[in-house]
C-alpha cells in the first residue's frame, strides 16, 4: 500500500525553520536579561563567592613555612615528629627576613593553639641572631622553646597547612579538631558561637512569628476595605519606609527608655513595678517588629486580593464553618504570601545590626554583630566568612525545608 | 402543599435611603425550577444572595419550609449556590472539590468516593477527579461546580448567572444539561439570569424582576403570550409597541385610535377602569401578516403603510414598516417574500395577539421615589 504525502518534502524545511526561529526567540531572551545577569555576577554573586572561598581559605602557613608543611605531610599523630621537619622548620624560620612575614601565619596558628604566635615569634627572632652550625635541630629548636617538644604544635601546622581547612567552620560552630583530627565539642562553658546562633535564629523566629500575628489581620483588612480605605492602610504601611532607619531605632531607644513615654505612661497606670523595656530581647523584638512588619503584610496584601469571595462563600455555602473555610479554603490560597512574607521577615532579621547592637543588651547580640567583630576589629576573615556561611546555609535549609513541606516552589511577592 | 422558600415582605437597602429590593413576596414550589429575570441592577441576584445567606434582608423575613431564614449563616441553610465564576477552589483536584461537602458534613470516607463518582456521572464529566479545576474548560467547570453544588443532596440549588461567562452554542448545551439534571434529581432550582431565552427555555416559572420589584411571575408561555404590561412585553421577546388613544372599552376588548393609521381592537392588559387615555399596544413580530392590498377582513386588525427596510437573518426576514402616521412595526416573515423597500403593504393581525397597556414600558424616576417613600414610611 502507498501513501502519497505531498508535505514530505516540506515537513523538514517547516521543522527547522520553527527550531530556527525558537533558537532566535531564546537568543533574544537571552539578550534582554544579560546585562543584569552580568551586574549580578559582578556585585553580588562574586563578592558573596569570594567571601564563602575566605571561610575554607588556608594557606598563609603553607606560604610561610613551605618546607615545614612538606616535611609534615607524611607524619601521622602518635609517632614521633621525623627530623625532618625540625630541620625544615629550621631552615624556613631562618628563611623569613622580618617578623612581619611571618606574622600571618604565626596569627592563624595562634587561632588553633593559643600561644603558637609568640613560640613561633620567639624562634625566629632567637635562631636569627644564634649562629646556625648544628646538625642537631631538634635540640636547637627545644633549647630556642621548651614547646617543640610537644607534638601538639606540631600537629597545629600541620592541620593549618591547607590549601583548605575546616578550622574556621568547626570553630563557628563551638567544635575543634583534637590534635589527633578527631572532631569534638567545646564545653558549654566555652562555647561562644552556638548561644550566638541560638539568639539570632531564636529573635528572627519570635519576629517573624509576630509579624504573621500583626501583619495577617492588618492585611486581611487592607484587601476587604473599600479602595479608599485600602488607600489610607497601604500609606500607614509605607509610611515607615519614608523615615530613616536609624532615626526610627534611636525614636524607639527614647520611647522605652528609662525616662521614655511608654514607661511613665505605665508607672502612671498604676504599674508601681518599673519594667525594663530597652537593653533587652522586648526592646529588641519590638523595633525589629515595626521594621519588618511591611514586608509581611505586602505580600500578604498583593495574595489576599487574589482570593475571590466567591470561593469563601461557595465553601460557606457547601456547609463549611468559618473556621473551616478559612483553613481549608483561605489560608491554603494565601500560603505563597504568607511564606513569602516569613522568609522576607525571617531573613531580614538573621542579617541585622543595628537594632540589637543599640536597642539589644549583651544576651541579643547575634552573629552579624559578631561578624562585625571579626571583620573590623580582630581582622579574622576566615572566622567571619565561616559564621556567614552559617547564615546563608541556614537560610537556604530553610527555604530548602519549607519547598518540601509546601510541596511546591511558587513564591509570591506579587503577581501569581 | 405549602412552598418550600417564601419571601415575606422582603426589602433590601445598603444605603437606607434606595431600594434594591422593595417589598418583595415571592412563593418557591418544592422541585420547581424558578427563573428570577431582568437587567442588571433589578436586585435578582441579590434576592439569591439572600436566600443563600450571604446578605441580609432589610426588612421582612425568609422562611425555608416554614423556619424563618435570615438570621442563619450559610453553612447551616444547606442550599448549595453555584456561582458565574464557578468559584471551584484552586487548590483542590475536582474529586476534592466536590468532596468538600461531603467531608465537611463528616461522610464516610468510602461513601464520598462512591457519591463523588456518581456525581461526575451526573455531569458527564467522569474520570476527571484527579485533575485540577484549571486543566478543565470553562463548561467544564461549570458542570463540576453543579455536581459540588448537588452531591451533597441540598434542599435547594441556587444558580446565579452559571453560563454568563460561556459562549452562544456552549451556553444552549449547557442549558438543555441542567434542565434533564433538575428533571432528574428533582430538587427545587432557583435560577438568575439576565437572558430571557435561557430563562423561557430551562425555566417552570419565570419571575420579572425591575428595580427591586416583581413585575410579573408565570410560566414562560403565559409571560410571552399574556405579558402583564408592557415592560414585560417588551423585555420577553421582541414586540411592536405602538402608541394610542383609547376610545372605548368592553370586558374584553379594548378599542384604540393609532394616529394617522387608523382604528384597532386589542385585548385588555393593565388596563383596567381608569380614566386614562393613552395606551400602549404590544405586538409579536411573527404574528403580523403582511400583504400588497388590503384583506378587508372584519375580524382584524389592519393598518397600511410602506416598506421601510427589509433585513435578512437567514432563517426568517425582518420587514420595518412604517404605517401611515409614522410609527414602526416590525414583521417578521419567512425568507421568500417578494417586498421592496418603499413599496405599500397592508399589516394585519388578531386582536387576541395584541394588548393594550396603559403604565408606560418603563417607569419614570420619580415614580420610583415615590413607591420607595411609601414603603420607608410603612
Amino acid at each position: 500500500m502507498r501513501h502519497w504525502r505531498p508535505a514530505s518534502d516540506h515537513a523538514p524545511t517547516i521543522a527547522r525553520d520553527q527550531a530556527r526561529s525558537e533558537r532566535a526567540a531564546k537568543l533574544r531572551a537571552f539578550m534582554l536579561i544579560a546585562p543584569l545577569l552580568v551586574f549580578l555576577l559582578v556585585v553580588f554573586i562574586g563578592p558573596v563567592a569570594t567571601l564563602l572561598g575566605r571561610s575554607v581559605d588556608d594557606q598563609e602557613v603553607a606560604a610561610a613555612l613551605p618546607r615545614t608543611v612538606t616535611a609534615l605531610s607524611d607524619w601521622q599523630w602518635g609517632t614521633p615528629v621525623p627530623d625532618s621537619a625540625y630541620k625544615a622548620l629550621v631552615e624556613d624560620l631562618r628563611e623569613a627576613s622580618t617578623p612581619a612575614s611571618l606574622a600571618s601565619a604565626a596569627g592563624r596558628l595562634n587561632y588553633a593553639l593559643p600561644g603558637m604566635r609568640s613560640q613561633l615569634m620567639t624562634t625566629r627572632n632567637r635562631l636569627q641572631r644564634a649562629d646556625g652550625a648544628t646538625s642537631d635541630f631538634k635540640a636547637l629548636l627545644e633549647s630556642l622553646s621548651p614547646k617543640w617538644s610537644e607534638p601538639e604544635s606540631w600537629a597545629a601546622i600541620k592541620q593549618a597547612s591547607g590549601p583548605v581547612t575546616d578550622f574556621y567552620l568547626l570553630t563557628a560552630l563551638d567544635m575543634k579538631r583534637g590534635p589527633d583530627g578527631s572532631i569534638t565539642s567545646l564545653p558549654a562553658n566555652l562555647s561562644a558561637f552556638v548561644p550566638s546562633i541560638v539568639t539570632t535564629f531564636t529573635i528572627a523566629l519570635t519576629v517573624t512569628i509576630l509579624a504573621i500575628a500583626f501583619g495577617f489581620p492588618f492585611a486581611y483588612l487592607m484587601a476587604s476595605a473599600s479602595d479608599r480605605v485600602a488607600g489610607i492602610l497601604m500609606f500607614m504601611v509605607l509610611l515607615p519606609f519614608l523615615t530613616a532607619t536609624m532615626v526610627r531605632i534611636l525614636a524607639w531607644g527614647i520611647l522605652l527608655g528609662r525616662e521614655g513615654v511608654i514607661k511613665s505612661g505605665l508607672m502612671a497606670l498604676g504599674l508601681s513595678e518599673p519594667l525594663d523595656l530597652l537593653y533587652n530581647r522586648t526592646a529588641v523584638n519590638i523595633a525589629l517588629l515595626h521594621i519588618f512588619v511591611p514586608y509581611m503584610v505586602l505580600p500578604l496584601y498583593s495574595v489576599m486580593k487574589t482570593v475571590p469571595q466567591a470561593h469563601l462563600r461557595a465553601a460557606a455555602s457547601l456547609g463549611a464553618t468559618p473556621l473551616t473555610v478559612f483553613r481549608r479554603v483561605y489560608l491554603p490560597q494565601v500560603a505563597p504570601g504568607l511564606a513569602a512574607g516569613s522568609l522576607l521577615v525571617f531573613i531580614q532579621c538573621l542579617g541585622v545590626f543595628v537594632v540589637p547592637a543599640i536597642l539589644g543588651g549583651a544576651r541579643e547580640q547575634g552573629l552579624p554583630v559578631l561578624i562585625a567583630h571579626y571583620v573590623n576589629k580582630t581582622l579574622n576573615w576566615g572566622l567571619a566568612a565561616a559564621l556567614s556561611v552559617i547564615l546563608l546555609v541556614s537560610v537556604y535549609l530553610l527555604y530548602w525545608l519549607f519547598v518540601k513541606l509546601t510541596k511546591s516552589a511558587t513564591l509570591s511577592l506579587g503577581a501569581r | 402543599m405549602a412552598p418550600i422558600v417564601e419571601f415575606k415582605n422582603i426589602s433590601k437597602s445598603y444605603d437606607g435611603q434606595s431600594f434594591v429590593i422593595n417589598n418583595l413576596n415571592l412563593d418557591v414550589q418544592h422541585g420547581e425550577f424558578l427563573t428570577l429575570l431582568g437587567p442588571s441592577g433589578s436586585g435578582k441576584t441579590t434576592a439569591l444572595m439572600m436566600l443563600a445567606g450571604f446578605e441580609a434582608p432589610t426588612n421582612g423575613e425568609i422562611f425555608v419550609e416554614g423556619r424563618p431564614y435570615s438570621s442563619l449563616p450559610p453553612h447551616k441553610r444547606d442550599i448549595g449556590v453555584v456561582f458565574q465564576s464557578y468559584a471551584l477552589f484552586p487548590h483542590m483536584t475536582v474529586g476534592d472539590n466536590i468532596a468538600f461537602p461531603l467531608q465537611v458534613r463528616g461522610h464516610a470516607a468510602q461513601d464520598i468516593g462512591r457519591k463523588v463518582a456518581a456525581a461526575l456521572d451526573m455531569v458527564r464529566l467522569p474520570g476527571v477527579a484527579s485533575r485540577k479545576p484549571s486543566e478543565l474548560s470553562g463548561g467544564q467547570q461549570q458542570r463540576v461546580a453543579l455536581a459540588r453544588a448537588l452531591v451533597y443532596e441540598p434542599k435547594i440549588v441556587l444558580m446565579d448567572e452559571p453560563l454568563g461567562a460561556l459562549d452562544r452554542q456552549l451556553r444552549e448545551e449547557m442549558q438543555m444539561e441542567i434542565k434533564s439534571i433538575h428533571a432528574r434529581v428533582g430538587v427545587t432550582f432557583v435560577y438568575v439570569t439576565h437572558d430571557q431565552g435561557e430563562a423561557l427555555t430551562m425555566s417552570d416559572r419565570v419571575a420579572i424582576f425591575r428595580r427591586g420589584v416583581i413585575e410579573q411571575i408565570a410560566d414562560p408561555q403565559t409571560l410571552y403570550d399574556r405579558p402583564g404590561n408592557a415592560f414585560v412585553a417588551t423585555f420577553i421577546g421582541d414586540s411592536n409597541l405602538l402608541t394610542g388613544r383609547i376610545l372605548g372599552r368592553d370586558a374584553s376588548r379594548t378599542m384604540l385610535e393609532i394616529p394617522g393609521a387608523g382604528t384597532i381592537a386589542a385585548s385588555a392588559g393593565d388596563i383596567g377602569d381608569g380614566n386614562a387615555n393613552d395606551a400602549y399596544v404590544a405586538i409579536r413580530p411573527e404574528r403580523i401578516l403582511v400583504s400588497r392590498s388590503r384583506t378587508e377582513d372584519v375580524g382584524r386588525n389592519e393598518l397600511s403603510g410602506t416598506i421601510d427596510k427589509t433585513i435578512f437573518f437567514g432563517d426568517h426576514l425582518k420587514l420595518v414598516i412604517r404605517l401611515e402616521g409614522g410609527q414602526l412595526l416590525q414583521v417578521k416573515t419567512e425568507t421568500a417574500q417578494p417586498f421592496q423597500q418603499g413599496q405599500a403593504v397592508s399589516a394585519s393581525w388578531s386582536p387576541e395577539d395584541c394588548i393594550a397597556f396603559t403604565s408606560p414600558p418603563a417607569n419614570t424616576r420619580d415614580g420610583v421615589v415615590q413607591s420607595l417613600k411609601n414603603t420607608v414610611a410603612a
